[in-house]
């Protein structure tokens, strides 16, 4: 059904109760994503997306704590399935990619059993099938010698190729959801293009909804077909991936987007944004950017400015989207 | 006249076994490097994971010692200097590394990381020195009166303001840049870049400017130069790098960048496969010859030579 997402998230609230305080690391997002499409989810180090993803899959450990929300995927919510239930969709439906693949492959296994361990723990196959469909898969994703790479362990293998083999494990059931939390960041340009490549051909394969967390705009430019702007655990922008590059409503977006240096613009001195982003311990019920904005007002001190819509599916969290945006494109 | 000049420089380290690694094989990081900076510019060195440019950038402030070749600092070797002139040296040429993290001591205050070269080289008076990190604090954009807070007191961008402050403590001619922003978030890393910038036309300093990002790079840099498998196989001026870069390796690394402009997003050449191959056990002839989209014959068997093709123009390929 086009135009039907696949998943959405609503109002998801996640905190981590630390002997500090209160660290909304989520604090209220909502989006979703269509089957055979990519969300780009972009923000700096610490602003909540890596907890945003866990706790799609009810990954979040204590002192961590989803408040509220809910994660719809093909009808049921997420958030209120037992462990159990979880388990059987994690892989299935909804699975998840990982910055340091390190850390979600098993050190002591080959990346071959853990494969064919993921197709036969949830499919009815022999254990010569599975390992078929393992090496069809370690050979989509671009890996060389498939047959060789099947009896390695993963800290044989390079970072790119890791991560090809936990992109490989993460398609193996083909889930209707992939999140790819930071998928490249640790990876050579010339690796990184080599795997979006991949990811994209195998999205269009299996008509994969992806949700692609990155704070790299270049990459979110590549790949997104909508983009979410996060900042302090909250989307601060969400709409079209050209009308948020072409037209950025927040006054966040706008700075990142003239901040980045840029190969095919040759531009002398770049703006930089003041200040850093804000820790979310006990983070108050303001603007977040607030403390950096360059064009804030006596408004802005209001409470959280929510998500409204300045055009046809673009959305913008400040009291000022509008106004600032009509200032700027009012010729000088 | 060149600042600094490198002729021939080889780093050749033994390897520890690794499982696909033979035993007392050598890697060979820097493999015979030639190059020079002139006093006021910033040279960018760019490439793949591995390819020698940290060793490059050690070699050059003396922390690591080569296996061949020579240095050359305001034309008199520096190649072997030890003792008293190397320690003379030390306050010429300084290094800021990536991680800002793990460079610094966290049981130090901010005032004894700042002024511990001071302190080394007897600069000053106690009062004189504190005078002077105190400045430091200042140039680099920090408040002087965090001068006795620790590194966790810090953030990330803070601390390489703080690393930055140390490295101009002696007042350097030359500062070998590893990485400076990499481990920096998005909207901090145009912060420190714009600050290197000023500390460059302020103290008139010239920069060896070291990234995987070529963005960065060529932000900065007035000259670029592409390392590959220890061997530089490109120098060229930032201007001409996105029209005129002509090695098939530089032209692979700019078509693998990607352009935050949507709009561009099909535009993309195909990119190179695969990964560099280990630096034990470079490839014979051209050593870039298995992933290059233009490779023949002739770059199987006989490695080519850097040579130049304009002005201020190197390159290391066949087909130039
Ligand atoms: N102390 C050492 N002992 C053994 N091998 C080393 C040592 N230091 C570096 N190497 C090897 O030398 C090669 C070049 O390393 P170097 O750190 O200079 O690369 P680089 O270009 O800076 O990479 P990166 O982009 O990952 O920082 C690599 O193969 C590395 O593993
Ligand atoms: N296990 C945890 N305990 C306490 N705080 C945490 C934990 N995991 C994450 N956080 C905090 O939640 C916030 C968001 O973190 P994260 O989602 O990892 O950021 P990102 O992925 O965007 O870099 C940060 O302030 C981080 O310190
Ligand atoms: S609400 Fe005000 S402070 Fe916040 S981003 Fe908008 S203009 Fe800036
Ligand atoms: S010498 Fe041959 S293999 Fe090497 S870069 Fe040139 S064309 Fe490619
Ligand atoms: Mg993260
Ligand atoms: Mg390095």
């Amino acid at each position: 059904m086009p135009g039907e997402p696949v998943l959405a998230v609503d109002d998801l609230k996640t905190v981590f109760l630390t002997r500090h305080g209160v660290i909304k690391a989520v604090n209220g997002v909502s989006f979703a994503v269509e089957a055979g499409k990519t969300l780009g989810l972009v923000g700096e180090s610490g602003c909540g997306k890596t907890v945003t993803s866990l706790s799609l899959l009810g990954l979040i450990e204590p002192p961590g704590k989803i408040l509220s929300g809910e994660v719809r995927l093909n009808g049921y919510n997420l958030l209120s399935m037992s462990q159990k239930q979880l388990r059987q969709v994690r892989g299935k439906e909804i699975s998840l990619v990982l910055q340091n693949p390190m850390t979600s492959l098993n050190p002591v296994l080959t990346v071959g059993t853990q494969i064919i361990e993921t197709i036969i723990s949830h499919e009815r196959v022999s254990r010569a099938e599975a390992r078929q469909r393992a090496f069809d898969l370690l050979t989509r994703v671009g890996l060389p010698y498939p047959e060789k790479l099947l009896k390695c362990y993963p800290f044989q293998l390079s970072g790119g190729m890791r991560q090809r083999a936990m992109i490989a494990m993460a398609l193996a059931l083909h889930p209707k959801v992939l999140i790819a939390d930071e998928p490249t960041t640790a990876l050579d340009v010339t690796v990184q293009a080599q795997i979006l490549t991949e990811l994209r051909r195998l999205q269009t394969e299996f008509n994969t909804a992806i949700i692609l967390i990155t704070h790299d705009l270049g990459v979110v430019a590549e790949m997104a077909d909508e983009v979410a702007v996060m900042y302090a655990g909250s989307i601060v922008e969400y709409g079209g991936v050209i009308e948020v590059f072409e037209n950025p409503g927040h006054p966040y977006t706008r700075a990142l987007l003239r901040s980045v240096p840029r190969l095919d613009r040759k531009c002398e001195t770049l703006e930089h944004i003041q200040g850093q982003p804000p820790s979310l311990l006990n983070i108050p019920d303001r603007c977040a950017f607030l403390p950096r904005c360059p064009v804030a007002v006596g408004e802005c001190s209001g409470p959280r400015p929510r998500l409204e819509a300045v055009a046809s599916k673009h959305m913008v969290a400040c009291y000022q989207a509008c106004k600032v945006r009509a200032r700027e494109l009012q010729p000088a | 006249m060149s600042l600094l000049e490198v002729r021939g420089l080889i780093k050749h380290y033994q390897a520890g076994g690794g499982f696909f690694r033979a035993t007392r094989e050598r890697v060979r990081a820097v493999d015979g490097v030639s190059l020079s900076l002139d006093r006021g510019e910033t040279l960018g060195l760019v490439g793949e994971s591995g390819c020698g440019k940290s060793t490059l950038g050690k070699l050059i402030v003396r922390l690591e010692e080569p296996t061949a070749g020579k240095i050359f600092y305001n034309d008199r070797e520096i190649t072997s200097l030890s003792g008293e002139n190397l320690r003379e040296l030390r306050c010429k040429i300084q290094i800021i590394f990536q991680d800002p993290y793990s460079s610094l001591n966290p049981r130090q205050t901010v005032g004894s990381i700042i002024g511990e070269p001071l302190a080394n080289f007897k600069v000053g008076a106690k009062e004189a020195q504190r005078q002077r990190v105190s400045e430091l604090l200042e140039t680099v954009g920090l408040d002087p009166e965090h001068i006795s807070r620790y590194p966790h007191e810090f953030s990330g961008g803070q601390l390489q303001r703080i690393n930055i402050a140390r490295a101009l403590a002696l007042r350097p001619e030359l500062i070998v840049c590893d990485e400076p922003v990499s481990s920096l978030d998005v909207s901090i890393r145009v912060q420190i870049l714009n600050l290197l910038r000023e500390l460059k036309r302020r103290f008139e300093l010239s920069y060896i400017f070291i990234s995987h990002d070529l963005a960065a790079v060529s932000y900065l840099a007035d000259r670029i130069a592409v390392m590959y498998l220890g061997k530089i196989v490109e120098v060229l001026p930032t201007g001409d790098l996105v029209s005129g870069a002509c090695h098939p390796y530089t032209r692979v690394l700019l078509a693998a960048v990607p352009v935050a402009d949507p709009r561009q997003r099909y535009n993309r050449r195909v990119t190179v496969q695969g990964e560099p191959p280990n630096p034990a056990s470079p490839p014979p002839g051209c050593r870039f010859h298995p992933r290059c989209p233009e490779a023949r014959q002739a770059c199987r068997e006989k490695e080519p030579v850097l040579k130049e093709v304009g002005e201020r123009h190197l390159v290391r390929c066949h087909l130039s």
